[in-house]
């Protein structure tokens, strides 16, 4: 990897797709992405599920956070680099593609790059606080 | 052989210490547990909780009921304490509605004014004035987009637009022409209409300026001075918002309304004093000082602080089950607050932060009926049940076994309703004193100041630090340390402020950020324990001096909080009191003190001999 490589990718979220994808998919994301005011970069070519290509699309992008579109199954995911494949940050698969869904997930795809806490199905503030406690696990 | 329990019944918990007494020898404690409180402190339902206590410490002991040959009940001290939180300023307005809040991403920047206007009536409309433009949910932002950009090629003037989705930045990047625009207004259907209207929005990092500022708004909307005066608690409400809209609405449209604050009269022993609750806390307390000790207060009917003195009284009353003219209020705790106030007009439940007085107060009540609880556990249980020890004397019985101390000495009982203070002296004599304000007082103070109108969570904010989470693999707690996760965490904490529980991370729920919720948890500490701690040794000190006490150790649930005793600590270190945590026989931390000197008291009248604490090394 020469050092053309890093100055030729701008700091984008990725989004990587493996045949050409309607407006009606891609529009909203790049919807959610507009309003947080994040740039996207859009590639077509690769294979594979949607959580191999978000992976592969977080990977690649200078921003670690990516989203793969496959259309053939009709879902949609968004990853970060830090995350193993088969755990995506949110998977949609193809009866959830509503507008909603898919301007969230680029908004959330935003978020995850600035640190903001992200939208949530429900709207978190609604919700006892003790139904959201979260475990971690094996810390170091 | 032979098994005694010691029982300590308390407002929230319910502790046990089992000790085996031997013919001859010092007791030997073998077991001791701790379990919630069931009912109200000296009802019969305590027996429940009592029973299920003596058989966790039983259990452990490897024992069961039929090893107890006795059990010790505390007489518990007759006081119970409730909290209120009262406002001082009523935030008034009238003659304007507004919006202030923080959407993640407002479109645009700058100040617009115009008359407010829905999208739709726009082109029906005079094209001769400047508009303020409202867009409704089910407007598409493409649309809302297409309609502006064509109304201003229309020749009308749009000078801003308030949106009710998260739409700003999108209608504002397909806009010929910039204007600010605020989203995520929820209630934008009470938006009034045909209004003169200021919409204003910061750049990133900044927060508004003129809207913040009551002058701005006065040259803005050409107000008197009398308006200008009604606008403040608007522009405060606004202050540090990104994004905000003013509405200049017809007169009477936001109705004023004031309730007065109220005075309260002090009744001591011997002198009277009668204080305005709007004067504060430390007014209030230096008359609490002058008239103590306190007998009972009279507040003012028909105000706030009258209606907090009857629900107090009337709380109290069902609980004790005797009449509301049986209760009086023998201490009283003031603090100054802040709490957030709903301001009328908002649209979009804008608060101010309104000056308040939080009050604690504690009510002497008749004996509590501590042996109708020792017949109906004897009943249950079939094992002798006495009332024995008065609780002051057996908490510093119990605190004494904790190494490194001796009389004469002081313990702090630091608890959820009230703050006790016992003093035995070198001759073995005990004084005590009940304060109103302890740990529920800290809980509502960081309820109502973060306005999280969430008692639970707010107890947890109060127990626990916070972090925050940077992030999916990685948070950073309030002191400044990163923890690291081999796991990545769940996405509904990334980017929030956390409370680390035992349990795991609970979002804390509220905008604010972590370091404003630490300061306000420090604050709340710090006024109820520490000024408490210091009015509970002065009342107990001999000569009311606080350097004549040597010792002082610190009892109770909040003595295990994780910042309360360093906070009392630093506050007595200029009186040179050895003061620390407690640790009852070496083991039970500041847990088990009353329970532990039942026990032991019981022993030293049958004439056995105690055993001193148990030390690690040495």
């Amino acid at each position: 990897v020469s050092l053309a490589n890093y100055v030729r990718d701008k700091p984008a979220v990725r989004i990587e797709a493996s045949t050409p994808v309607p407006d009606s998919i891609i529009a909203p994301i790049l919807w959610g992405l507009e309003e947080e005011g994040m740039p996207a970069d859009i590639r077509v070519g690769r294979h594979g599920s949607a959580q191999r290509l978000a992976k592969q699309a977080a990977d690649g992008s200078p921003l670690n956070v990516g989203i793969g579109i496959e259309m053939a199954k009709g879902s949609v995911a968004l990853h970060h680099r830090d995350l193993p494949e088969e755990k995506p940050v949110t998977l949609l698969a193809d009866h959830h593609l509503d507008v909603e869904r898919l301007r969230r997930l680029g908004a959330n795809a935003a978020r995850l790059v600035k640190g903001e806490p992200l939208l949530m199905e429900s709207g978190l503030e609604s919700c006892s606080p003790l139904s959201h406690v979260t475990q971690p696990t094996d810390m170091f | 052989m032979a098994y005694i329990a010691g029982v300590d019944v308390g407002n929230s918990s319910t502790e046990v210490a089992i000790g085996e007494l031997d013919r001859e020898g010092p007791v030997r404690f073998v077991a001791d547990a701790l379990v919630k409180t069931i009912g109200i402190k000296g009802t019969v339902r305590n027996a429940i909780g009592i029973m299920s206590a003596l058989d966790l410490a039983l259990l452990s002991a490897g024992s069961t009921r039929q090893d107890l040959a006795m059990v010790l009940l505390n007489e518990a001290t007759p006081v119970i304490g409730d909290v209120a939180m009262e406002t001082i300023t009523e935030t008034v307005i009238t003659e304007s509605a507004m919006i202030g809040h923080n959407p993640s991403t407002p479109g645009g920047l700058g100040l617009g004014l115009g008359i407010t206007i829905g999208l739709k009536e726009l082109s029906a409309a005079p094209a001769d004035k400047p508009y303020i433009v409202i867009i409704p949910r089910e407007v598409d932002f493409q649309e809302a987009a297409e309609d502006l950009n064509r109304a201003r090629s229309n020749n009308f003037d749009v000078r801003g637009a308030i949106v009710q989705k998260d739409d700003g930045v999108l209608i504002h990047n397909r806009l010929g022409h910039p204007i600010p625009i605020v989203d995520e207004v929820e209630h934008i259907e009470r938006i009034p209409l045909q209004m003169p209207a200021a919409v204003e929005v910061a750049a990133a990092g900044m927060s508004i300026d003129k809207l913040s500022n009551p002058y701005d708004i006065a040259t803005i909307f050409c107000l008197d001075p009398e308006a200008t005066a009604r606008v403040v608690p608007v522009a405060r409400a606004l202050t540090g918002a990104r994004s905000a809209v003013v509405i200049k609405t017809p007169h009477g449209d936001v109705r004023e309304r004031r309730i007065p604050a109220g005075t309260m009269t002090l009744i001591g022993q011997n002198r009277k004093e009668t204080v305005r609750v709007d004067e504060g806390a430390e007014a209030i307390m230096a008359k609490v000082a002058r008239v103590t000790p306190l007998k009972e207060v009279k507040a003012e009917h028909g105000t706030n602080v009258g209606g907090m003195f009857e629900k107090v009284r009337k709380v109290m009353a069902e609980l004790t089950d005797q009449p509301v003219s049986a209760i009086h209020v023998q201490d009283i705790l003031a603090v100054n607050t802040l709490k957030p106030q709903k301001v009328l007009g908002g649209l979009a439940g804008e608060c101010s932060m309104g000056v308040a007085v939080g009050l604690a107060a504690m009510v002497e009540t008749r004996k509590l009926p501590m042996q109708r609880l020792a017949r109906a556990l004897e009943d249950q249980i079939r094992i002798p049940v006495a009332v024995a020890g008065v609780e002051a004397e057996m908490a510093v019985r119990g605190a004494l076994t904790t190494p490194g101390t001796a009389s004469p000495m002081a313990v702090l009982d630091l608890g959820g309703g009230s703050t006790d203070a016992s003093l035995m002296d070198d001759a073995g004599e005990i004084r005590s004193v009940h304060l109103a304000g302890a740990g529920d007082m800290v809980t509502l103070m960081i309820d109502t100041e973060l306005g999280l109108e969430n008692r639970q969570l707010a107890e947890s904010v109060k127990r626990h630090p916070l972090a925050k989470v940077e992030s999916l693999f990685h948070l950073r707690h309030e002191n400044g340390s990163v923890q690291f996760f081999r796991e990545p965490l769940d996405p509904e904490v990334f980017g929030r402020v956390v409370v680390v529980t035992g349990r795991g991370l609970v979002p804390a729920q509220t905008r604010e950020p972590l370091a404003k919720i630490v300061a306000v948890r420090r604050q709340a500490k710090q006024e109820v324990f520490v000024q408490n701690a210091i009015r509970a040794l002065q009342a107990v000190a001999p000569a009311g001096n606080i350097r004549l006490v040597d010792f002082l150790v610190m009892v109770g649930g909040s003595a295990l909080d994780f910042e309360i005793p360093r906070m009392i600590s630093d506050a007595l270190m200029k009186y040179g009191v050895v003061t620390g945590r407690a640790n009852v026989r070496g083991v039970a931390g500041p847990r088990n003190a009353v329970a532990t000197g039942l026990v032991l008291s019981h022993a030293s009248t049958r004439k056995y001999q105690s055993i001193g604490a148990s030390c690690e090394l040495g």
